[in-house]
C-alpha cells in the first residue's frame, strides 16, 4: 500500500478516537499501565515476602 | 449438582445462545456473515478478542497452576499490551485499507497466491487441530469431576457452538462472546469473593496474602536470564511480544474479530482495551488459584485432586499403600497447620522469620507425601493421568462453594469453551472459503453461494473438531504435538507479514524459501534444545526477515553479475 493512501485512511479515522485522547496518549496509557502492573507485582512480592 | 445449579447453567447458556442467534438472524451476504457487516463497537471487539483467547483451560488450569507454582505465569502476558500498540499502528489500517476478509488475503496483494495459501494452510492445520483440543480439554476435566459421560460433554459444548456459529456467522460469534466474557469476568470475581469468605473468620485478605507470600506463591517476577526457564520477565516481554504480535496480528481467529469493527478507530480501541485489561484479568484468575492454595492451608486437601484416578488406584493392589499415604498426609497436614498458626501469631521480625521457615518445611513434607501418592497411582494405574493440577479448581468448587455458585462457575467454563471454539470455527470457515474455495475452486459464484459454502465449512470444521475431541484420548502424543504446534509456526508467519508490511522489493520466491528455512531452524531448535517455547516466536520471525533479506541481496547481486 502506498504511504499516502495509508495516511489518508488514518486521517479519515482520527475522529474515531475517544474525544479526550489522541492516539499517542492512548498508546502511552497502555505502556504506563504495563509499567505500573509490573511494579505492582514487584511490590506484592516485597510487601508479603 | 443441585437443581439451582442446573437452572443457572442451562438458563444462562440458553439465554446467551438464543440472544446471539436472534440478534444475528438473516446474515445472507459475505460481508455480514464473515465480517459481521462492520457494525461492532470497540467494546464488543475488545470483549470478543478477549473471549476468543480465553478458553476453558484458562479458567480450569490457571488456578491450579497458581496453586502449584504461584503467580509467575503472569509474565507470559507482559508482551501483549506492547503488541496491541504495534498492531493498532501497523496491521489494522492496512487490513482495513485492503478491505480483506482474511489476513492471508493481504499477502497475495503484496507477494503472490502461493505465499497467501501457504500461510493460510499453516493456519488451518494449526487452528483446525487446536479447535478439537479446545473442546477436549475442558470436557475431560468436567466429565471426570462431575461424573458426566465424556462424549456427551464434548457433544454438549460442540453441538451448541456449531449451531449458533453456522446460523449467525462472525456477528453471532462476537455478540455471544460479549455476553460470555462479561459472565466469565463476573464469575471469577464472585469466586474470589466467595473463597475469601470461606477462609477462617480471623483470616483477612492481608493475612491470606502473607501466608501465600511466605510460601512463594506471590513471586510473579523472575529476572533469570536462563533461556531454558519457561517464564521470566525477559521471555515474557520479548517472546510474549512476538507471540502476541503473531497471534493477534496474523491469526485469523483474532483478525476476524477486529475486522468486524465499524471503523479503524473502533477496531484499534477494542484491541487496546484488551491490552489494558488482559493482565489484570489473568492476575485475578491466578489470584483465585493462590486463594484456593491458602484455603487448603487451613483445610485438609485431598492427597490427590483427580478423584477418579484416585478411586481407580484404590481398586488395585496399591489400595493399602494409598490409605497409608492418606493417613500420613493428614498427619503432616496437622503439623503444618500448627506451624501456620505460629507463623500468623508471630509479632516481631525474628519470630516471623522462624515461623516462616518452619511453615515452609512443613509444607515441603506434605508435598513429599503428595508426590509419593502420585507416584503410587502412576505405578498402580499405568494409563492414569497423574498431573492433577488441572483438577484442583473444579474439585474445590464442587466441594466448597454454595449452591448456585457451582452452576455459575460451570457457566464460566462452558462459556469460555464455547467462545474460543466459536471464534476458531468461524475463522477456519472464512479462511477455507476466501483463501481456497473462492480463490481457486469457484471464483465467480454469487455472494449467497459463498455464505452457504461458509456455513457448510463451519459445520464441517465443527464436526472435525468434535470428532478429534471425542477420539483425542486415544492420541496422547498428538495432543502434546498440537499444543506446541502454534509456537512452532507463529514466528515464521509473523516474519512473512512483517516483510509484506515493511519491504517493497523482496519477491515472493525469496520470502517463501526464507520461510521454509526459518521453519526448519525453529523445528531443529525444538528438537535439539530445551529453550523456552516463547523464544521460538522471536527466532522464527527474525530468521525469516534475515534470510529473506540475505537471499534477496545474493540473487540481486548474482543478477547484476
Amino acid at each position: 500500500m502506498r504511504d499516502s493512501a495509508l495516511e489518508k485512511t488514518l486521517e479519515n479515522t482520527l475522529d474515531d478516537r475517544p474525544p479526550f485522547l489522541t492516539w499517542r496518549t492512548l498508546y502511552i496509557v497502555v505502556v504506563l499501565s504495563l509499567v505500573v502492573e509490573i511494579a505492582a507485582f514487584a511490590a506484592l512480592r516485597w510487601i508479603y515476602r | 449438582m443441585s437443581n439451582l445449579d442446573w437452572i443457572v447453567l442451562c438458563g444462562t447458556l440458553a439465554a446467551i445462545v438464543g440472544f446471539g442467534v436472534w440478534r444475528t438472524r438473516g446474515a445472507h451476504d459475505m460481508s455480514r456473515y464473515l465480517r459481521g457487516g462492520n457494525q461492532e463497537s470497540w467494546l464488543t471487539i475488545g470483549l470478543s478478542v478477549m473471549a476468543t483467547q480465553a478458553s476453558a483451560v484458562t479458567f480450569l488450569s490457571m488456578p491450579g497452576q497458581a496453586y502449584q507454582d504461584g503467580m509467575r505465569f503472569i509474565q507470559f502476558y507482559f508482551g501483549l499490551p506492547l503488541a496491541t500498540i504495534v498492531i493498532s499502528i501497523v496491521f489494522i489500517p492496512r487490513y482495513f485499507q485492503a478491505r480483506v476478509f482474511t489476513a492471508y488475503e493481504f499477502l497475495e496483494a503484496r507477494f503472490d497466491r502461493k505465499t497467501r495459501q501457504l500461510t493460510a494452510f499453516l493456519f488451518l492445520l494449526q487452528r483446525g487441530l487446536s479447535a478439537g483440543i479446545t473442546i477436549y480439554a475442558p470436557s475431560i476435566i468436567v466429565s471426570s469431576v462431575l461424573g458426566w459421560p465424556f462424549r456427551l460433554t464434548c457433544l454438549c459444548i460442540g453441538a451448541i457452538v456449531i449451531v449458533y456459529t453456522v446460523v449467525g456467522g462472525a456477528r453471532a460469534v462476537s455478540q455471544t462472546q460479549k455476553q460470555q466474557m462479561v459472565i466469565m469476568l463476573a464469575g471469577m470475581a464472585a469466586a474470589f469473593v466467595v473463597i475469601v469468605w470461606r477462609l477462617p473468620a480471623d483470616v483477612t485478605v492481608g493475612k491470606a496474602l502473607r501466608v501465600a507470600g511466605a510460601l512463594g506463591k506471590l513471586d510473579a517476577l523472575d529476572f533469570s536470564t536462563n533461556p531454558n526457564t519457561r517464564y521470566t520477565l525477559w521471555s515474557g516481554l520479548l517472546g510474549g511480544f512476538f507471540l502476541s504480535l503473531a497471534y493477534f496480528g496474523t491469526d485469523q481467529s483474532q483478525v476476524q474479530r477486529y475486522l468486524g469493527a465499524r471503523s479503524i478507530g473502533q477496531s484499534r480501541v477494542g484491541l487496546l482495551f484488551n491490552g489494558l485489561l488482559k493482565i489484570p484479568m489473568q492476575a485475578l484468575i491466578l489470584l483465585v488459584g493462590v486463594m484456593v492454595f491458602v484455603f487448603y492451608q487451613f483445610n485438609l486437601p485431598p492427597v490427590f485432586f483427580n478423584q477418579a484416578e484416585l478411586t481407580r488406584a484404590k481398586q488395585t493392589v496399591a489400595a493399602p499403600t494409598i490409605e497409608r499415604l492418606e493417613e500420613e498426609h493428614a498427619g503432616t497436614f496437622a503439623k503444618q497447620r500448627v506451624a501456620l498458626e505460629r507463623f500468623l501469631r508471630a509479632t516481631d521480625a525474628t519470630d516471623r522469620a522462624a515461623g516462616r521457615r518452619d511453615l515452609q518445611r512443613a509444607v515441603e513434607r506434605t508435598a513429599t507425601v503428595r508426590e509419593e501418592a502420585r507416584r503410587t497411582i502412576a505405578a498402580a494405574v499405568p494409563d492414569a493421568n497423574t498431573k492433577d493440577s488441572d483438577y484442583i479448581f473444579l474439585s474445590f468448587v464442587m466441594a466448597n462453594l454454595p449452591r448456585g455458585m457451582i452452576g455459575l462457575l460451570l457457566v464460566v467454563i462452558f462459556c469460555a469453551a464455547m467462545s474460543a471454539v466459536a471464534g476458531e470455527l468461524s475463522a477456519l470457515a472464512s479462511t477455507t472459503v476466501v483463501d481456497f474455495y473462492r480463490r481457486s475452486i469457484r471464483p465467480q459464484a454469487s455472494d449467497a453461494h459463498y455464505v452457504r459454502a461458509a456455513q457448510v465449512f463451519t459445520a464441517l470444521w465443527g464436526a472435525l473438531a468434535l470428532a478429534f475431541a471425542v477420539f483425542a484420548s486415544l492420541l496422547d502424543n498428538l495432543i502434546q504435538a498440537v499444543n506446541i504446534l502454534g509456537s512452532l509456526f507463529y514466528g515464521t508467519i509473523l516474519g512473512i507479514f512483517l516483510l509484506a508490511f515493511f519491504t517493497r522489493r523482496l519477491g515472493a520466491n525469496v520470502v517463501c524459501i526464507a520461510a521454509v528455512l526459518a521453519e526448519a531452524i525453529v523445528i531443529a531448535m525444538f528438537g535439539a534444545t530445551k529453550i523456552s517455547f516463547l523464544w521460538y516466536n522471536v527466532v522464527g520471525c527474525m530468521a525469516v526477515v534475515a534470510l529473506a533479506t540475505l537471499l534477496h541481496r545474493v540473487t540481486t547481486s548474482a543478477g547484476r553479475a
